[in-house]
């Protein structure tokens, strides 16, 4: 049985109090234990696979830097979503900083067409977020996928409220637009999935 | 409704994504790894540079704290040669009241002497200090002496005359004699006034005169010590202590070979040849000492001491034992070559554990209440065992003994010196802090050519027999 078997094996509080003495066979459990589904997490938040580990990564050793003061109050994973999602809205400010955020004045929304995400599998979707504007894939990926509020999000990101919803609109409408032209293209080839 | 319709969308990108996982590529932990090893030898190398300021910092202070205390016994000394020097004059021809004499009787008021002589004449209160109390608030010093003292001053010294005037002054003997008595009037508005320029007053005592024994005072030599500290004069005192500091092997130690520089290696590899980065570690000690005082100011001192040398690298290699399990290992050990291979990089604790014998010699610079001593000696380390521990756990640890076989020497010398600031609680305890240093007179290893140094704060709790 390897290392990394036992330490899939090993309690959360276990594997906490192991990284807070600085035992490396802890960390990398931890990092095994949390590591892929972070990773997806940083492929929304990126541009790239390569932006997603250097985010992955950054976030990790904050991780263990201050798994000290990690008291147990919420879950292990919820603790280390916070903190990655921290590392990568960091990162994504600094492009912020280059090219604000502004209201969308018009963005024309057709609620009634509906596209099914069933048929995509979670990489195309990844790739379909990626190319959406810096912006609006931060707000849309804290308010769709994380569950915060345009309030907390205004509030994070260090913009308005109204802005927070007219990017997340744009958002929207890009993904849209987005997921029916991959679709159709599926039906041209007669291929209902990828 | 609307809402709800709305949040469908939400919903489905939620879901879409509840389950997803990917595989990062293997660099990014070791990445993480990398960035973890450098925290850890940060806060390690904090470690160190905080034990060498303090260790730094104690031998300042106590270089400091002797300079000043050999600066005050020089210029005792140097005031002793002077006062012995004026004892041989003939005090008649100088001006009786003058800036020399007024300089010194201050010196003699100031200095132990006074306070000497006055427990001689039996004064139990203050006499010098009240003198010199007059002196200080600018008001007159009157300074009576008969014509028979006048005579004899040259015997006794000026520092004497001045304890005999403070005495005098003290019992009043001056009020009883029925002898003229010159008086001088000091001020210090006019430090410089000659006793020719001061009238003489003819002053009729009445009573019986009283003997007034003048002896001339033995000025107590500095460094002698008092009768509660010539305690420590008995000789023998034992302790127990320790100590805590940086080991720096004064050597590079990171050992990360390719598997193609690995497969040209010697079986004998000294790490110095490959190695990138220069580390630090940590050492303690601890021990039982027994020392003995065999001259008013040298001490000699011996013991029994554990101690232990640790130091971190990083390394790729392992060595296999011969159930083929790999083993932690450096490249600075003997190994034959077939018996070691690559791994991935982990970081290795090697600790070196000695019994070291002391012999040192001490120059006490204080010997009060707090004392000052100067060691310095060497000391004989007998290797007792090397452990190298793989601080992942990954890899079994390794450990090996002194021997013809070993790659470290059995017997090394070290040289010590060490500064030790004590403290002295009781007549029977005194404890100690000892700022050092540890040099190796010899490499570690066999095949070494660096010698380790250790710098180190000590404490030490001693029962003087």
């Amino acid at each position: 049985m390897s290392k990394h078997q036992i330490g899939f094996m090993q309690s959360e509080k276990e594997l906490v109090e192991g990284c807070a003495k600085g035992e490396r066979s802890a960390q990398k459990a931890l990092y095994d234990r949390y590591c892929r589904k972070m990773m997806v997490m940083c492929q929304r938040y990126a541009k790239s696979t390569q932006e997603a580990e250097d985010i992955l990564q950054e976030g990790f050793i904050k991780v263990f830097a201050s798994i000290k003061s990690f008291r147990g109050e919420s879950q292990l994973s919820t603790w280390i979503t916070r903190i990655i999602i921290n590392t990568a809205l960091n990162t994504q400010r600094q492009k912020l900083y280059l090219f604000p955020m502004v209201d969308v004045a018009h963005v024309s929304i057709r609620e009634e067409e509906e596209v099914s995400l069933s048929s995509f599998h979670f990489s195309e979707l990844i790739a379909i977020v990626q190319t959406l504007p810096d912006g609006c894939r931060i707000v849309f990926n804290l308010f769709a996928i994380e569950g915060f509020s345009h309030k907390e999000i205004a509030e994070m990101v260090g913009i308005s409220e109204g802005t927070s919803k007219s990017q997340y609109s744009r958002a929207k409408s890009l993904l849209r637009s987005k997921l029916e032209a991959g679709k159709k293209k599926y039906e041209k080839f007669g291929e209902s999935k990828i | 409704m609307k809402n709800s319709e709305n949040r469908k969308f939400e919903e489905s990108w939620e879901k879409a994504f509840s389950d997803a996982e990917m595989n990062p590529s293997e660099k990014v932990w070791d990445g993480i790894d990398l960035h973890l090893s450098k925290m850890e030898s940060g806060s390690m190398k904090r470690r160190v540079v905080f034990y060498q300021r303090l260790a730094a910092a104690s031998i300042l202070f106590a270089l400091l704290a002797g300079g000043v205390g050999l600066w005050n016994w020089a210029t005792k000394e140097g005031q002793l040669l002077e006062t012995v020097v004026q004892k041989s004059k003939p005090i008649d021809k100088e001006p009786l009241v003058d800036g020399n004499i007024q300089k010194e009787m201050t010196t003699a008021i100031n200095g132990t002497s006074a306070s000497k002589l006055s427990e001689e004449n039996s004064i139990q209160k203050n006499s010098p200090s009240s003198l010199q109390e007059k002196g200080s608030k600018g008001k007159s010093i009157e300074k009576y002496v008969t014509p028979k003292e006048k005579g004899s001053r040259h015997l006794f010294g000026s520092n004497a005359l001045a304890s005999l005037v403070a005495a005098e002054e003290q019992n009043g003997i001056a009020n009883e004699k029925n002898e003229n008595f010159r008086l001088t009037h000091l001020t210090r508005e006019c430090p410089t006034i000659s006793s020719e320029e001061l009238p003489v007053v003819e002053i009729k005592l009445t009573g019986e005169p009283t003997r007034t024994v003048a002896q001339a005072k033995r000025f107590k030599e500095p460094t002698v010590a008092s009768k509660n500290e010539q305690k420590d004069d008995r000789g023998w005192w034992a302790s127990v202590g320790g100590a805590a500091g940086n080991y720096n092997p004064n050597t590079s130690v990171s050992t990360n070979f390719s598997q193609a520089q690995f497969a040209g290696l010697p079986s004998s590899t000294s790490a110095a040849h490959n190695s990138s980065e220069a580390s630090t570690g940590t050492a303690f000690s601890y021990g039982v000492n027994l020392g003995k005082k065999v001259a008013k100011r040298w001490v000699i001192v011996t013991g029994v001491n554990y101690l232990n040398q640790s130091i971190g690298y990083n390394s790729n290699i392992a060595s296999l034992d011969i159930n083929n399990r790999a083993q932690a290992f450096v490249a600075d050990l003997n190994a034959n070559s077939s018996n070691l291979t690559t791994t991935t990089p982990y970081k290795i604790n090697s600790s070196n554990e000695f019994l070291s014998i002391p012999l040192q010699a001490g120059f006490i610079l204080l010997d009060k209440k707090i004392g000052l001593q100067l060691n310095a000696g060497v000391s004989s380390d007998f290797f007792m065992k090397n452990t190298l521990i793989d601080e992942g756990g990954k890899l079994a640890s390794y450990s090996q003994g002194a021997g013809d076989n070993s790659a470290y020497r059995t017997v090394n010398w070290t040289g010590l010196a060490s500064t030790e600031l004590s403290y002295r609680i009781s007549n029977h305890y005194r404890v100690s802090l000892l700022p050092g240093l540890r040099y190796g007179f010899n490499p570690v290893l066999k095949s070494g050519t660096t010698f380790p140094v250790i710098w180190d704060v000590g404490f030490r709790f001693r029962y003087l027999f």
